[in-house]
């Protein structure tokens, strides 16, 4: 009978990225929540001992897909691959991250699985044997408790939500042998922040500017690229022509759900307000401190945005670095 | 450029009441003689209904004679049992009236959404056939060679940038080519407009006047004292407008625990410094009210406004080519309070008559003499003729109006004066601008909003990358003589926020336009002194979003 | 060329979205409903494609009888026919099930290219392109932001975290929408006129030989137990500085350490 929880982990380039951590540690507590083991997939090419690295984090068996085919993400190949060990494993529930990566996989194997799948969950609660998953919808106007009928159970998180936890265990690695199948997608070039400037509608982070800025956009084109985020701006600044209307936030322009929305000079007027209230974080920069924004702001500095914010680009730059 | 043309036997340029019932009327007439009529429609809203606003109490005798069957076809009515109230309101109290004037009577009436309403007649429209197209807006009525003769309407453009080049997704207008085009625009239509100057069809009428209201629908919450109100259909007059401006307010009942509200406003105020917005709010703080809406959730808002003229001010009905209904055509009863009905009956009586002159091939302005001819035999003529003074009489200060209104309730509406003269809104404002003494009302973002949270709540959404469609020719005007005579009354009669006067440099001020804020209500070409706004259809799609209004 | 696209009606992005009595769906009263703007997105690149390479387009539906305005709109843009799953054992389905219906009505179709939206903006579930394929047995591409056909491949540029992937698949494929990928058309006057004339032929789940038990609300695997509001936010928390390099200082510590968005 199908027990316990299956974690998938994203690598790029040989080294977990962060949302690997984050499924793991929250595989664990879900693992915990039904008393059942806790399977690692690591997937890639010429991987080394990258397995060791996600040890700490509560794995009680380690599945190491290590093959060439594997090398570049590709959805047949991923897929095929998952799908031809995951009978063994028989897990309750198959997590994995919802990035670009994520959300294409978890979406195919799916289908492949005849499963049932929560996308983009925000927060996942085992109560009395069963796992109920919160996720947004109608851009973050509502928010659904689901529940998975049949196994697995697929569950993609969002990124950036679930905390990590360390949960040292003496974990198995075992190294199956590697099914991909038929793969019929090559990746023929990776354009990786080759200065292609992120939509503004699929960014994670926005700086955006209003009349404040006084037509001023350098500095906050600065901390975007700092965040690699986007640089939206309000109908004042549009409508000065500062900026062009593509970029313009609100009512009448694009609405957008970042996870963190940096208001720049902007007052706050509703029109604006309703193009960006559903971001996960808010943060208000202004010198009028009666400024709408503000009320609708997480977190809110008074000040000149010109001297603001090249201090917040310093910073940021220096926590990346 | 070479337009795509089209071709119909009749064009309805107009979503509204008018033009639906008339667009019904035709086909069904067609249908019964057995003849073939293709009719189209456009509507410059995304849907039909979207720019429908009204009270309303709709007085069901043309849509009974409509369409018979309107209760079992679903028709959205909102209440059908009504108990009418009116009161007289000074700043703390009220006083209802002990008796209800004869003409606010509402025995066979029913409150509707006008926005319902309308997507429901559009919804029976397309049902017998006719082509309806919402999202298109009349640019330009065309005419034949000789320029006499109207042969249709262009649509506009879309796709053109702010700085009038083509983007690309440019699609041009197509001509729409129709025996007969009947403009049902509504009030201060813009086509109608142009074709006054062009043919003349106000020239020796009385000019138009308007009110404009200011409505919102607010759900209550269930152990709200109004469900325990004697009243479901509530009017005011007196305060906040006093007795030298005319309007009044209304609350009526709607279902799913919802009410509408609004303040009518007339336009020939004289005070350059009172804003229509603001008077709505002190409205709804007004004791009587604010109890009634007590824990009320504002969920739409919008603005319209509307031809309350009457007999005098009808235009000519007919020209070659052409016929005008609605309010287009001035059929609204401002006695009664409403122009649904009558703004129905006039677009069923063109429809009659175009089926008519179709028949026997004259599409002239003789050949739809009819239409004039059918309006002076039916009810619609014996209403308004009775009404006939009855706006002026209310445009009279302070208790003048009174004697007024009593000798024409005992004279059919003569009076002591017949005709009493209109005169035009704009030209009403008084120099001056001393600040309003009322303190600014209090707004708490739920039940009571600022303009800006209405205009979000109007849904109104234009395409923000297209040409200005608020033509202000003289822009110089607006920072001198009109802000020295009267402090730019644009920024206060526009209740969308769309004119703002910020301080440039040096102080002076500068006109700031946000034409995307535009709830299409027309309000700003009616009151502007200076006849310096010019409205003009924006790109087809844009505008409000009403649903429930 | 042979193009087919899957449209969804969903409620416009302005509208408000309420909780309905059952506290499991949304009020569908009073809602403006649109085509998916990540649909339009894939009318918008069939139609290209075909002005480019000829063939035809075919967009495909599930909904009930008011989705016809949609595949009416992807007409008048310039879709050739429609096909309309129009049936109530159809409604109420997860991606899953619909995808089911989908594969099944594509089935039937002619096709060397599916383009669909990345998600639908109402449950923004990210996985009916992704199903479809699979259930074609073809390969898919998704969020992609930029599309070639080549002979007898499609070459996508996939938008993923900080870049950009081009990713090339043999044909017949399928590759879902990101924005950025073009500027959709108005569907003009005539096009609409024609567009009324344009067939749209409509199926049930039997004309599909699919089982109605395994589609719509009863094939449903992901179950809402509850909708509600997004919780109100807190109070701003105002950050204090005696410079401006402090307080951004202290911003930048709060938004890495405690809100762990950097």
């Amino acid at each position: 009978m199908a027990n316990g929880v299956l974690a998938i982990t994203e690598q790029r380039d040989g080294k977990f990225r962060k949302v690997a951590y984050e499924v793991v540690s929250e595989g664990r507590r879900i693992a915990d929540g039904l008393s059942g083991p806790l399977t690692v997939v690591v997937m890639g090419a010429a991987l080394g001992a990258l397995a060791e690295e996600i040890k700490a984090f509560g794995a009680d068996t380690i599945l190491v897909l290590d093959d060439p085919a594997l090398a570049d993400y590709r959805t047949d190949a991923y897929t095929n691959a998952l799908a031809a060990c995951l009978p063994a494993a028989d897990p309750a529930v198959v997590l994995l991250g919802a990035t670009a990566q994520g959300k294409d996989l978890a979406a195919r194997l799916a289908a492949r699985l005849n499963a049932g799948l929560a996308m983009d969950c925000t927060a996942v609660r085992v109560q009395s044997g069963s796992v109920i998953c919160t996720r947004p919808m109608f851009g973050g106007k509502l928010f659904a408790d689901v529940t998975i009928q049949g196994t697995p159970q697929i569950i993609a998180v969002r990124p950036n939500v679930m905390p990590i936890q360390r949960a040292a265990r003496e974990a198995a690695v075992d190294t199956p042998a590697v099914e991909t199948g038929e793969v019929k997608t090559a990746v023929v070039e990776k354009l990786m922040d080759a200065g292609g400037k992120v939509e503004l509608t699929e960014a994670e982070v926005i700086v955006s500017g209003g009349r404040g800025t006084g037509g001023n956009f350098q500095p906050l084109e600065e901390l975007a690229a700092a965040l690699g985020g986007a640089v939206g701006a309000s109908r004042s600044a549009v409508d000065e022509g500062w900026r062009k209307h593509g970029d313009q936030v609100g009512q009448t322009g694009r609405v957008v759900s970042p996870a963190l929305y940096i208001a720049c000079g902007i007052s706050g007027a509703i029109q604006h307000l309703a193009g960006m209230s559903t971001s996960k974080v808010i943060v208000a920069l202004n010198k009028d401190p009666e400024a709408p924004i503000f009320a609708k702001a997480d977190y809110g500095i008074v000040g000149d945005i010109f001297q603001l914010l090249p201090a917040i680009t310093a910073a940021v730059q220096k926590i990346k670095s | 450029m070479e337009r795509e043309q089209l071709e119909f036997d009749v064009v309805f340029v107009g979503g509204g009441p008018a033009n639906l019932a008339g667009a019904i009327h035709l086909k069904q007439l067609a249908q019964k003689a057995g003849r073939e009529v293709e009719v189209c429609l456009i509507e410059k809203a995304e849907a039909i209904g979207a720019h429908s606003l009204s009270g309303a109490v709709l007085d069901l005798k043309a849509l009974a004679e409509l369409i018979p069957d309107y209760a079992a076809r679903g028709c959205p009515l909102e209440e059908t049992d009504l108990r009418d109230g009116v009161f007289y309101l000074t700043p703390r109290k009220q006083v209802r009236l002990p008796y209800l004037p004869p003409a606010m009577h509402n025995t066979g009436c029913a409150v509707i959404s006008l926005s319902k309403f309308c997507a429901w007649l559009g919804a029976a429209a397309e049902e017998l056939g006719v082509n309806i197209f919402p999202g298109f807006a009349g640019v330009e009525a065309l005419y034949d060679a000789g320029g006499r003769r109207v042969t249709g309407v262009r649509t506009g453009d879309k796709g053109v940038g702010k700085d009038g080049k083509p983007k690309s997704n440019h699609e041009p207008g197509v001509d729409l080519l129709a025996k007969v085009t009947v403009f049902g625009e509504g009030p201060k239509g813009s086509l109608i407009r142009e074709i006054g100057k062009k043919l003349g069809i106000f020239s020796g009428k009385m000019p138009q006047v308007y009110e404009t209201a200011v409505k919102e629908v607010i759900e209550l919450p269930a152990d709200s004292p109004f469900w325990d109100s004697p009243f479901t259909v509530i009017h005011t007059f007196g305060y906040p407008l006093g007795l030298d401006t005319k309007g009044g307010g209304f609350l009526y009942r709607m279902k799913e625990r919802r009410i509408s509200l609004g303040l009518v406003v007339g336009l020939d105020y004289e005070d350059p410094m009172l804003e229509p917005y603001r008077e709505f709010l002190r409205f709804k703080h007004h004791p009587l009210i604010a109890d009634l809406i007590r824990g009320g959730k504002v969920l739409q808002q919008g603005a319209k406004t509307l031809a309350a003229g009457g007999w005098y001010t009808m235009p000519q009905l007919a020209v070659d080519g052409a016929v005008f209904v609605g309010d287009s055509a001035s059929m609204l009863n401002v006695q009664r309070l409403k122009g649904i009905h009558t703004a129905m009956k006039s677009g069923m009586l063109a429809a009659e008559t175009v089926l008519d002159a179709i028949g026997k091939g004259d599409l002239s302005a003789a050949g739809l003499r009819g239409y004039a001819a059918r309006l002076e035999a039916s009810w619609i003529r014996s209403e308004l003729y009775t009404a006939r003074n009855f706006g002026q009489a209310l445009s009279r200060k302070g208790l003048f109006k009174f004697l007024h209104l009593g000798a024409q309730q005992v004279s059919g509406g003569r009076g002591f004066i017949d005709p009493m003269k209109t005169s035009e809104d704009g030209a009403a404002l008084k120099a001056g601008h001393a600040a309003a003494a009322a303190p600014a009302p209090e707004v708490d973002g739920t039940l009571y909003i600022d303009k800006l949270t209405g205009v979000y709540l109007s849904g109104t959404q234009h395409e923000e990358d297209q040409p200005c469609h608020l033509v202000i020719p003289d822009t110089e005007l607006c920072v001198t003589r009109c802000w020295e005579t009267y402090r730019s009354p644009c920024t206060r009669f526009c209740p969308g926020q769309v004119y703002e006067m910020e301080t440039a440099e040096g102080g002076r001020p500068r006109l700031k336009l946000n034409p995307s804020n535009c709830l299409h209500c027309k309000t700003c070409e009616i009151k502007d002194p200076f006849k310096n706004i010019i409205w003009t259809c924006p790109e087809g799609g844009g505008g409000p979003g009403y649903t429930i209004t | 060329m042979n193009i087919v696209v899957l449209v969804k009606q969903v409620p416009d992005t302005e509208s408000l979205v309420q909780i309905a009595a059952d506290g499991k769906s949304i009020k569908k009263d009073d809602i403006k409903w649109v085509m998916n703007p990540y649909d339009e997105l894939a009318v918008e690149e069939a139609l290209r494609i075909k002005e480019a390479k000829g063939g035809s387009v075919t967009v495909v539906s599930v909904g009930p009888q008011k989705a016809q305005e949609t595949l009416r709109t992807a007409l008048a843009m310039g879709a050739d026919k429609g096909v309309h799953v129009n049936d109530p054992a159809a409604e109420g389905g997860d991606p899953l099930a619909t995808a089911k219906i989908l594969a099944a009505a594509v089935k039937g179709l002619p096709y060397d290219l599916i383009i669909c939206g990345q998600r639908a903006v109402d449950e923004d579930n990210y996985q009916v392109g992704a199903a479809v394929a699979e259930f074609l047995g073809i390969p898919h591409i998704s969020i992609v932001a930029k599309a070639e056909v080549l002979d007898g491949r499609i070459r996508c540029h996939r938008s993923i975290e900080g870049g950009t992937v081009v990713v090339e698949a043999p044909l017949p494929a399928l590759f879902t929408t990101q924005r950025g990928l073009n500027e959709p058309r108005y569907a003009s006057l005539p096009g609409i006129m024609k567009a009324k004339k344009k067939p749209i032929e409509v199926k049930t789940i039997a004309d599909l030989g699919l089982d109605p038990a395994t589609v719509g609300a009863a094939g449903r695997k992901v179950v809402i137990q509850a909708l509600r509001l997004p919780p109100e936010r807190k109070a701003v928390r105002m950050i204090p500085g005696d410079t401006p390099a402090a307080a951004a200082e202290e911003l930048v510590r709060i938004l890495h350490t405690e809100a762990k968005l950097i």
